[in-house]
Order: C-alpha cells, then sequence, then structure tokens
C-alpha cells in the first residue's frame, strides 16, 4: 500500500484563532511584569543596604511617573496572576478524600481565595503597624 | 536511573514562585506603590522594616522564586510563540534567574548579619 | 410544518491526488430545526456532491468518530445543530493539529501510537485467574478515575491543544487523561511503568495549562486536570530518582 499524501496546517499564528488562547498569553505576559518587579526589588533591597544616597535614589524613580505608572501595572499583573493561579489551583492537587467526605475542587479554589485574603490583610496590618 | 528531564525542578521553583507571587504579590506592590502607610518609603522606616531577619529573608526568597517563575514562564512563551528551540535559550532564562536568585541571596544574607 | 430554511455550509475540501492546497467549498442546504451538523454533511453527500469525505457511525455522542471544527470550535458534529448557526454560514474543517487526509477526515495514527505507549489498560500487581474471583473495588474507589474513563478518544481536545500542535512528540490531552485514568484505578500496579513515559518533556511536561482541553470534552473529562494533578507526582519522582542515583541531570 501506497502512502497517503497528507497535509499539515500550520501553527503560525495560532493565538488568532480563539480568545482563550489570548487569554492563555495574557496570563503567562504577567510574568515578564513580576520578573521586573523582582529585579527592582533586587535594586531597592540592595540600595537600602548602601545608605541613604543610594536608596534616595530608589525612591525617587519608584515615586516617578513612570515609577508610578510600573507600580499600577504591576498591581494588574500580579493581580490577574493570583486569580488565574488560583482558579487554576485545584486542577494540580490530588483529590483528598476524608472518610467518605470528598473535598471539591470548588472547595480548594475557595479555601485558596481565602488564604489570599489572609495573607493580604496580614501583610497590610503588619505594614500599618510596622512602617508607621 | 537517571531523570529524563530537568524540568520538574524548575517547574516546581516555577510553581513556588507563582504560589508566593499570588499569596503575597498584590498587597506588597499596594504597600510600596501607594505608598502604605504614608511614610513607608522613608529610609528610616525601611531600615527598621529590613532589620527584621524575617522580612529580610521573606524578601530575598521572593526576590528568587520570582525571578525563576517568570523565566519558566517567559521560557515556554518564547516556545509558544515560535521561537525555535535552542539549548541557549533556556540557559540565558534560567541562568539569568540563577544570577539573580544568588545576588538577591548575598543581599538578604548581609541584612540577616547586620 | 414551514418550509425548510436554508442554511450555507462552507467545507473544507482536499483530495491529495487533486489538490495541492485545501480549499473551502459552499454549500446550501435546506435543514430542519432537528438537523444536526452531521446531518447537513450527509445531505450534502447524498444530494450535493458525494466526493465529501468525512467519518460518522453512531449519530450519538458516543463512538466519537465526527469530531470536526464548526466555526472554530472543536465538536461532535453529531450534537451540534444547524439551528444554532442560522442565518450566519456554518464552516466545517478537520480536527485541528492533525494531518488531513480527505476533505474533513484526519489521520489519527500519531494520537493511535502515543495512546499504546502509556499502557492503557489495567497492570495487576499479580496476574489472576478466573478462580480467583473477580477483582474488587468499593464505590468510592471507583469515584477515584470514573471521570476520565468516560473518554471516547473523539480527539476534541488535541483539536483545542495547541501545545500539540506546536510540539509533535507532546502525548496530549487524551493520552495523558487516559495514563491517569489507569493510575487513579485502585485494581492497578502499572504507575511506575508508566511514569517513565509521563515523566517527561513529552508527558505531563509539555502541558502548559492553557485548558482549552477541558473545555470542549463532550464527555466531561477534565484532561487538564488529570494532566496536571500527575506533575507534583512525576517531580517527586525525579527529586527520588536524583537522591537514589545521586548523580545530577542534564539538560
Amino acid at each position: 500500500m501506497t502512502a497517503l499524501r497528507t497535509h499539515t496546517r500550520s501553527m503560525k499564528g495560532w493565538w488568532r484563532r480563539h480568545p482563550a488562547y489570548r487569554q492563555y498569553l495574557l496570563r503567562e505576559a504577567t510574568s515578564v511584569v513580576i520578573g521586573l518587579y523582582a529585579l527592582c526589588l533586587l535594586w531597592g533591597m540592595t540600595a537600602l543596604l548602601l545608605g541613604p544616597g543610594a536608596h534616595d535614589v530608589w525612591r525617587a524613580c519608584v515615586q516617578s511617573l513612570p515609577g508610578r505608572a510600573f507600580h499600577l501595572l504591576a498591581l494588574a499583573a500580579f493581580s490577574w496572576h493570583a486569580w488565574t493561579w488560583f482558579r487554576l489551583l485545584p486542577l494540580t492537587v490530588a483529590p483528598l478524600r476524608l472518610g467518605r467526605y470528598r473535598i471539591t475542587q470548588t472547595l480548594v479554589h475557595r479555601a485558596a481565595l481565602g488564604a489570599w485574603a489572609l495573607a493580604s490583610a496580614a501583610l497590610l496590618v503588619a505594614a500599618a503597624g510596622g512602617l508607621r | 536511573m537517571r531523570p529524563r528531564s530537568p524540568e520538574p525542578l524548575f517547574w516546581t521553583l516555577f510553581g513556588a514562585g507563582g504560589m508566593l507571587a499570588a499569596l503575597v504579590g498584590p498587597a506588597l506592590v499596594l504597600i510600596l506603590g501607594l505608598p502604605f502607610p504614608p511614610g513607608a518609603l522613608e529610609y528610616a522606616t525601611l531600615r527598621g522594616a529590613m532589620g527584621h531577619p524575617l522580612v529580610a529573608l521573606g524578601l530575598g526568597v521572593s526576590v528568587g522564586l520570582w525571578l525563576f517563575h517568570a523565566a519558566h514562564r517567559i521560557l515556554h512563551t518564547l516556545y509558544d510563540l515560535g521561537v525555535p528551540h535552542a539549548p541557549w535559550l533556556p540557559r540565558v532564562c534560567y541562568g539569568g534567574a540563577t544570577a539573580g536568585t544568588l545576588a538577591a541571596l548575598g543581599v538578604t544574607l548581609a541584612w540577616v548579619l547586620q | 410544518m414551514s418550509d425548510p430554511r436554508i442554511i450555507v455550509m462552507e467545507c473544507l475540501r482536499y483530495h491529495p491526488e487533486r489538490d495541492t492546497e485545501p480549499y473551502h467549498q459552499r454549500f446550501e442546504v435546506p435543514f430542519t430545526p432537528e438537523m444536526s451538523v452531521l446531518e447537513g454533511l450527509q445531505y450534502i453527500k447524498d444530494h450535493l456532491d458525494g466526493s465529501l469525505t468525512f467519518r460518522w457511525s453512531c449519530r450519538m455522542a458516543v463512538c466519537g468518530n465526527c469530531g470536526c471544527m464548526v466555526n472554530g470550535e472543536p465538536v461532535l458534529s453529531c450534537q451540534t445543530f444547524l439551528r444554532d448557526y442560522h442565518p450566519e454560514c456554518v464552516r466545517v474543517e478537520p480536527l485541528d493539529h492533525f494531518p488531513i487526509q480527505r476533505d474533513l477526515a484526519v489521520d489519527p495514527a500519531d494520537f493511535l501510537d502515543k495512546l499504546q505507549q502509556v499502557a492503557p489498560y489495567l497492570i495487576p500487581a499479580q496476574d489472576r485467574i478466573p478462580e480467583d474471583g473477580p477483582y474488587r473495588q468499593t464505590p468510592e474507589q471507583m469515584q477515584d478515575y470514573l471521570d476520565t474513563s468516560a473518554c471516547i478518544n473523539c480527539l476534541l481536545c488535541y483539536a483545542a491543544c495547541p501545545q500539540y500542535g506546536l510540539k509533535a512528540d507532546f502525548l496530549g490531552p487524551a493520552v495523558l487523561a487516559l495514563a491517569h485514568r489507569y493510575n487513579a484505578d485502585s485494581r492497578d500496579a502499572g504507575r511506575a511503568r508508566r511514569m517513565e513515559v509521563m515523566n517527561g518533556d513529552a508527558g505531563v511536561w509539555g502541558c502548559t495549562l492553557v485548558g482549552r482541553c477541558s473545555e470542549v470534552c463532550p464527555k466531561g473529562v477534565d484532561p487538564a486536570g488529570a494532566i496536571n494533578r500527575n506533575k507534583p507526582a512525576a517531580a517527586l519522582d525525579t527529586l527520588r530518582r536524583l537522591l537514589q542515583s545521586g548523580r545530577t541531570c542534564t539538560p
């Protein structure tokens, strides 16, 4: 039997085929901002260690217009990352069973959102108390 | 037997960074970006906060894990966008994250030892 | 009863002995409210163009043969209805990411080859003979794998997975979900053998959790969940190997 000739379609521009693909790429793109924010933090930690002069430069950059815009972008990126992360988290958790009671994906999702709220509140309270 | 791929190790770092970024990222950006409370970015205030070893350690670990999180996602997104697989690409991504993590750990160590 | 309405069906055509590139052909099909896209294709074949090629068998979403792209969505054409698209036209194409054999028929050989690699059957710890009696399992144990066992190999999840389209060696959603189905079965002891295939770049690590596979599954299987629940286990497996061998891994 001779092999059938088949036609293979190109994957070029595959994200144009469905909105879900573009949402996926947007979710992945948050990592670029998260990486840049990590570098910003590293710079801040180093500057603070070096002394008041270096810290003033960092602080001026953070509070400049581009610095504020970057923080707005970072807030959006971290929030979207957190929202999508917790939505997908139940998929990576092995199904748990407590006796006859099954821990559902919805429950894992809600628990994760609760942990997010708790951690955020704790951080803000600590900042309000400790940084004043 | 030899592991077939280093991917699980990078995925674990990616997952840890992603979890940490999701849990504390938005609040941390609010604190430093607003800033909250208003005097949070003062030199003395921040030095006082960083004097606590847990704060310094938490920030250092966050920086390192977020860099690995970013390196992993950026690498795979580049592949998704059609960038051909080349050996130097993961080396640049994960090498960069490793360098940044070492720097962060160094700075953290300096803070903790102070 | 009113006269049947007319809907335009635009089908991808490709006959390898005749065409160098696929093209689209428009057909005007009279339809009634209960007609599926599959019945529209059958009307074309019976009345308009007998050379239109497509696969189908059961007409009731059980056999998994009639999957195709309808207006860009991977669906079973037997449970997709023309009335939901009228008065717009319906564009019918073969499943994405598979080589086109002829018109709407794709070549599933790659999937079948990969399916065999994960040993999609029970591998008991000890062989039993009929005299030993049946394998016993509690309803709770059955719940652990029942969802994933509903897979009908229709390949819609492959057409929804860009990673399968981008990476030729990726095992893909259904194969990994079926591997998980047997791993999760209390009667099975083949986990270590399947781990060889699953814990690799072509296995669970080929998945970036786009998540569309679970959205398009007509049987409620959650391949994205099945794959990603295996990632922590696979990572632990790698760690265990590293500790045992004391060797570092090479990228």
